[in-house]
C-alpha cells in the first residue's frame, strides 16, 4: 500500500495538547482504519472505518453498520464510540477521561452528526483521510468542529488527507454495486457513483488541502 | 371540505400554543440590495425599442427577478412616468457622485437615445422567497414573485386544520407524558414520540437517557430513531424502560388508544372532537423489545417494500434536538419534526437549522411552540 504523508494540518499547532502522535503512529493507525472500511465493505455497507485510540492502545473501533441494524446513525465513529465506553466500563475507567484524550482516526471526514457527537464527548483530535463532501461536518457542509455551539466543550482539531484516495477507492468499489438496502425507486440510474457520495478527486488534491489549511489558519489567526 | 370543517370547528380552536413554523435563513433574511443606474424613459413610445437595446448590451445576470420597467408617479397627477433599468453599478459607478450616459455608453452604437439623465439607485438582489421579502424588495424596485402558497400559509400559521391541531397536541402530550416518566427516574425531561402519519400510527416513544450512567447519546432523538430501526427488525440497544415504545413490541395498548381517538377525530368532522388528550395515558409499563418477528425475518431477507428508516414519519419531541440528533434526523429521513421549546444549542432553528441546510440532501419541516407551556413545565422542579 503507498504511503501517503503529505497530509496537512487543519488549525497550526495541531498536536493537541492532550495527545501525542508522530507520523508512523497516524499512518499504522489509518491503515487499520482502512482495514475496518474494507470490513464494511465486505458486508455491503458505506466502506467507512475507524479506531479510537487512548494512550497508544486501541480501545475502540466500528465501520459502517446502517444497513445491518436498519438505523442511519449507525456509522463507524458511532459504533466505536460504544466500544470505547464499554472499554471504559470494564477497566473502571471514567469516560470523560479517557475520551478528552483520546484521538479518532477515520477513513472518511465525519458527518455533521458525528463531528456533534465528538464535541460532546470532547474528543480532542481527529485523522482522517478523504472528505465527505456531502455530510461532511469537519469543514465540507459545516464546521462543526470549530463553531462555538453551547455545552459542546472546546473545538477539535483535525488532521486531513491520510490514505485519502484510498478511502475513496473503497467508496467508488462500493457504489458500483449500489445500496442494497436502499428502496428501490430511490434509485436514479442517471447519478454516477461519484454523485452519491463521493468527494470529486480534486476535492483531495493538495491544493484542496492547503486551501483548507489556509482558510483554518485564519480562522485561528482571527481568534 | 376544508370549508367545512373550519365551519364546524369554530370555536373549537382554543389551542394554548401555536405551531411556529422554523424558517430558513434565506426566508427570514432582510431584503440584501443591489446598486444599479436607471433612467426614465422621456418617450414612452421608445419604451420598448430601448428595452431591446438595454437587453443586448447588459443582460441582467443572476438578476431576472427585476422587472427592468418600473412605471411611477409623474409629474402632474394621472401623468405615469417609466423608469427603466440600465445596468448593474460598478463600484465606480457607485462612488461617483453623477454619472452620465457617454460614461456608461461609451461608443457604444446605442448611446441612450431616448433616456432620461441616468442615476444611482438600489434593487433587491434574490427574488423575494416570502411575501414579506417581496413587499420590501418592491419598495426599492419592482420584482416578480412566484409566491410559494405552502409556505405563506405555514408562516401565517394556517397550514393546519383544528383536528390536525388536535393530533398534533395529542402526540405532543404523549411525548409530554414519557419526558415526566423519565424525570421522575432521574433523567432530563425530554420526551419523544414517532408518528407514522398516514396510519396515524405512534412508532415509538421513548425519554431521554443521557443522564444516570447508560450512554452519553442516548437523547431522546437518537433512542427513538433506534426504537423505529428495532420496529423495522433491527435496532442496536435494549431498553427497558417503562412508557418505551415501539410498534413491535408486545406491549402495544398506547398505540391502540391514541389510534382509536384519532380515527374518531377524523371521522367526526361535524363536531365529535372529545378531548383527544385522553390518549396521553402511555402505558407505564410499556416495554420495548428487540424479538424478530415474521415481519422483520422478511425485512432483514431483503423486502423492499416495508418501511425505510423514518421515511414518511413525524417526530414530537419536548426539546429542539442538538446538532447530533438533528443531523441524525437527516440521515433517518425524516418527514416532519414538532417541538415544544428551543435550546440555546438547538439545531433546528436556534444554533443551526439543519433542516434546510443547503448542500445535504434530505430536508424536512419543523414547526416549534408545541405544547410550549407543558414543556417548559417540565424544566420546572
Amino acid at each position: 500500500m503507498r504511503v501517503y504523508l503529505s497530509f496537512t494540518f487543519c488549525q497550526q499547532n495541531s498536536m493537541a495538547d492532550d495527545v501525542s502522535l508522530d507520523e508512523e503512529g497516524i499512518r499504522k493507525w489509518m491503515e487499520k482504519s482502512l482495514d475496518m472500511a474494507h470490513d464494511a465493505l465486505f458486508n455491503g455497507e458505506v466502506p467507512v472505518g475507524c479506531l479510537m485510540v487512548y494512550k497508544d492502545e486501541v480501545i475502540g473501533k466500528g465501520r459502517n453498520c446502517v444497513n445491518e441494524t436498519r438505523n442511519a446513525t449507525r456509522h463507524a465513529e458511532m459504533v466505536a464510540i460504544d466500544e470505547v465506553i464499554g472499554w471504559c466500563e470494564k477497566s473502571n475507567q471514567v469516560k470523560e477521561a479517557v475520551f478528552s484524550k483520546t484521538v479518532l482516526y477515520v477513513t472518511v471526514e465525519p458527518c455533521i452528526m458525528c463531528a456533534g457527537a465528538l464535541r460532546l464527548l470532547h474528543v480532542p483530535l481527529v485523522v482522517y483521510g478523504c472528505s465527505n463532501e456531502r455530510f461532511g461536518g469537519c469543514g465540507s457542509v459545516l464546521n462543526v468542529h470549530k463553531d462555538d455551539i453551547d455545552n459542546h466543550g472546546k473545538p477539535f482539531k483535525c488532521i486531513s488527507g491520510i490514505f485519502a484516495e484510498e478511502a475513496i477507492a473503497l467508496l467508488k468499489d462500493f457504489y458500483k454495486g449500489q445500496n442494497p438496502n436502499a428502496p428501490n425507486p430511490k434509485i436514479k440510474p442517471e447519478k454516477k457513483p461519484e454523485s452519491l457520495k463521493m468527494p470529486k478527486p480534486a476535492d483531495i488534491s493538495n491544493t484542496q488541502l492547503h486551501n483548507t489549511c489556509t482558510r483554518d489558519s485564519s480562522h485561528t489567526a482571527l481568534k | 371540505m376544508a370549508k367545512k370543517q373550519k365551519v364546524s370547528d369554530c370555536g373549537v380552536d382554543n389551542f394554548n400554543w401555536k405551531p411556529t413554523f422554523v424558517l430558513s435563513d434565506d426566508d427570514t433574511q432582510p431584503v440584501e440590495l443591489v446598486n444599479i443606474l436607471a433612467a426614465s424613459i422621456t418617450n414612452r413610445q421608445d419604451t420598448s425599442q430601448i428595452l431591446k437595446s438595454l437587453s443586448e448590451l447588459f443582460p441582467l445576470n443572476g438578476l431576472h427577478h427585476l422587472k427592468r420597467v418600473k412605471s411611477c408617479k409623474g409629474e402632474t397627477k394621472n401623468d405615469v412616468a417609466l423608469q427603466i433599468i440600465i445596468c448593474l453599478a460598478s463600484d465606480q459607478h457607485s462612488q461617483s457622485k453623477h454619472v452620465s450616459l457617454k460614461q456608461i455608453f461609451g461608443d457604444k452604437p446605442f448611446a441612450g437615445k431616448g433616456l432620461g439623465p441616468p442615476f444611482l439607485t438600489k434593487a433587491a438582489k434574490f427574488p423575494p422567497r416570502t411575501r414579506q421579502q417581496f413587499k420590501d424588495a418592491s419598495i426599492y424596485w419592482p420584482t416578480s414573485f412566484h409566491e410559494d402558497k405552502h409556505l405563506t400559509r405555514a408562516i401565517a400559521g394556517q397550514l393546519f386544520t383544528v383536528s390536525e391541531k388536535h393530533k398534533i397536541q395529542c402526540y405532543m402530550e404523549k411525548a409530554v407524558a414519557v419526558a415526566k416518566t423519565g424525570k421522575e427516574r432521574g433523567q432530563a425531561p425530554i420526551g419523544a414520540v414517532i408518528v407514522d402519519p398516514i396510519n396515524e400510527e405512534v412508532i415509538a416513544v421513548c425519554h431521554d437517557l443521557r443522564n444516570v450512567g447508560r450512554h452519553p447519546f442516548f437523547h431522546a432523538a437518537m433512542i427513538c430513531i433506534d426504537l423505529v430501526a428495532a420496529s423495522q427488525g433491527g435496532g442496536t440497544y435494549k431498553y427497558n424502560e417503562p412508557g418505551f415504545y415501539n410498534k413491535n413490541s408486545q406491549y402495544n395498548s398506547a398505540n391502540q388508544e391514541c389510534k382509536e381517538s384519532s380515527t374518531s377525530d377524523v371521522n367526526s368532522i361535524s363536531g365529535n372532537h372529545k378531548d383527544p388528550c385522553a390518549c396521553n395515558t402511555n402505558g407505564e409499563d410499556g416495554i420495548s423489545t428487540q424479538q424478530v418477528t415474521t415481519d422483520n425475518i422478511a425485512l432483514l431477507s431483503g423486502d423492499k417494500s416495508g418501511p425505510y428508516l423514518c421515511t414518511g414519519y413525524d417526530l414530537y419531541i419536548t426539546h429542539e434536538p442538538c446538532i447530533m440528533c438533528a443531523m441524525a434526523l437527516v440521515h433517518s429521513r425524516i418527514n416532519r419534526v414538532f417541538y415544544g421549546i428551543m435550546c440555546p444549542n438547538g439545531a433546528l432553528g436556534s444554533r443551526y437549522k439543519i433542516h434546510t441546510q443547503s448542500g445535504l440532501n434530505h430536508h424536512f419541516e419543523v414547526f416549534k411552540g408545541i405544547l410550549e407551556l407543558d414543556c417548559n413545565q417540565l424544566l420546572k422542579t
